[in-house]
């Protein structure tokens, strides 16, 4: 199903990052949703990204997201970027898959850069709800965006860092002194995202206590290997620099896709046989899948139920 | 007496209790022996509590959980009644089934077999012990009612499900 938006309002809450108010085309209340859900938004004919949602969750009035501008990146940013308001977009409904748990002792949150926004939506919710949590923000010199809006949220439960070293420290800190039934949530950089997890890992947390969300549109190349379509009866090379998505997407089998990050879930296909070499963030292994746009093959060969 | 779960489910598809030996984590463990249970090796920075009754687990974690951090594990060692109902109430308090060790002492390999097991009779819910296989028959001392141990372990109330007949 999908939303028609309208821009309502575009502001720039620091340099190269563009926040955009949307309300429905219809003039209805926009639908409520869990906090760390995304729109996925068309920004070409066929080609949709996903955008965690910044706003009030609960009846949102109307429907925030905050973009990062990525000069060479396919296209999806530089777009948003260039909405004004009037503009009629088509839009997802909101997804999730980075929502709070709700039985956490209290909520860690780490947010990288832009990987703030799924964040502050967390926030909302925890401070709405009065759950413990603290909020640990790392952004470059100058560039943070909603970091005023956290603090008016969060006081002194949050804290922000520049440099890589204090990061580590305050992470380290956050992973070794959280009490019993905690859960780590951390957006960001891939490189962020995996500091965070391996400290948690190395505090001896449990993989059911970490949870990440990465936006990141570059996608690391592998081996090449062969893909088996056993429903279509079809056989396709996916080379080095190709998504599996996209090499599937050629031979013209149709698969439903959307963030093309690995978090959104929307292009989970059950695995047949055959190693996998898993790079999503919505825990595809656990149910014997695997996320065509970001994850491989680990060995020559793997089998699709596709 | 009917045989409350048609026989061509096999017993790990069903909620059966199951005690996979995991490798033991390097992770600091809260230890907890339960009655006469024997101590399992403790290692450095584990702490040792010892309760007489399963009934006490609730005391006891209310006590011991706000001084631990995330990264402990609870290992737990008595009898397989027991050691469920500590289970229980470690999740109750938001334990995960990751976090937990369980080391029964009375649990061979076969997941049905005759055994001292806690029931929970269906029709008016008394959790009461009988020595019992799954499937086999047992009478509610709370309601009299005639019960057939299914194949269902509820984890909340640490009891497998006695089935009214």
């Amino acid at each position: 199903m999908t939303l028609e938006l309208q821009v309502d309002a575009v502001s720039e809450p620091c340099p190269g990052y563009r926040s955009v108010a949307f309300t429905l085309a219809d003039g209805g209340p926009p639908p409520a949703y869990p906090p760390g859900s995304h729109l996925g938004l068309e920004w070409a004919p066929g080609r949709w990204n996903a955008y965690s949602l910044t706003g009030p969750s609960i009846a949102p009035e109307r429907l925030h997201i905050t973009v990062a501008l990525r000069p060479r990146g396919s296209g999806g940013s530089r777009w948003v970027h260039r909405l004004r308001p009037g503009d009629r977009v088509r839009s997802t409904m909101p997804r999730n898959g980075f929502a709070p748990v709700e039985t956490a002792r209290r909520h860690l949150l780490v947010a990288g850069g832009i990987g703030v926004t799924p964040v502050l939506s967390h926030v909302r919710w925890h401070s709405f709800w009065g759950n413990p949590f603290s909020v640990l923000y790392v952004h470059r010199p100058g560039a943070a965006p909603h970091r005023d809006e956290l603090r008016a949220l969060c006081g002194d439960r949050l804290s922000t860092v520049t440099g890589r070293r204090a990061a580590r420290a305050e992470i380290h800190r956050m992973v070794t002194t959280a009490p019993f039934g905690s859960h780590l949530y951390s957006c960001g950089p891939p490189g962020l995202t995996a500091v965070t997890e391996r400290a948690a890992r190395d505090a001896h947390w449990v993989a059911a206590r970490i949870h990440s969300e990465r936006f990141d549109r570059r996608r690391e190349p592998g081996r090449p290997f062969r893909a088996v379509l056993r429903r279509s009866g079809r056989t396709v090379d996916v080379g080095a620099g190709e998504s599996l998505l996209d090499a599937v997407a050629r031979i013209g089998v149709a698969t439903p896709s959307l963030c093309r990050s690995g978090v959104c879930g929307e292009c989970l296909t059950p695995v047949g046989h055959g190693a996998v070499e898993h790079r999503d963030t919505v825990h595809a292994a656990r149910e014997g899948r695997i996320a065509l746009c970001v994850s491989r093959a680990a060995g020559p060969t793997l089998e699709l139920d596709l | 007496m009917p045989h409350p779960v048609p026989p061509y489910l096999p017993p790990e598809q069903t909620t059966l209790p199951r005690y996979p030996v995991p490798g033991r984590s390097p992770a600091p463990h809260l230890v907890i022996t339960v009655g006469a249970a024997r101590r399992p090796p403790l290692h450095a920075g584990d702490r040792l509590r010892v309760i007489e009754d399963a009934a006490d687990a609730e005391a006891l974690l209310d006590a011991e959980l706000p001084t631990m951090v995330t990264g402990w594990r609870i290992l737990v060692t008595g009898t397989e009644s027991e050691v469920l109902e500590v289970r229980s109430a470690a999740l109750a308090r938001g334990a995960l089934d990751s976090e937990l060790d369980l080391r029964p002492t009375d649990v061979d390999d076969d997941l049905v077999g005759v055994r001292h097991r806690t029931v929970y009779c269906g029709h008016c819910q008394a959790r009461f012990g009988a020595v019992v296989a799954i499937g086999g028959p047992v009478r509610c001392p709370g309601c009299g009612c005639g019960l057939v141990v299914a194949h269902h372990h509820s984890r909340t109330h640490a009891a497998f499900l006695g089935s009214p007949v």
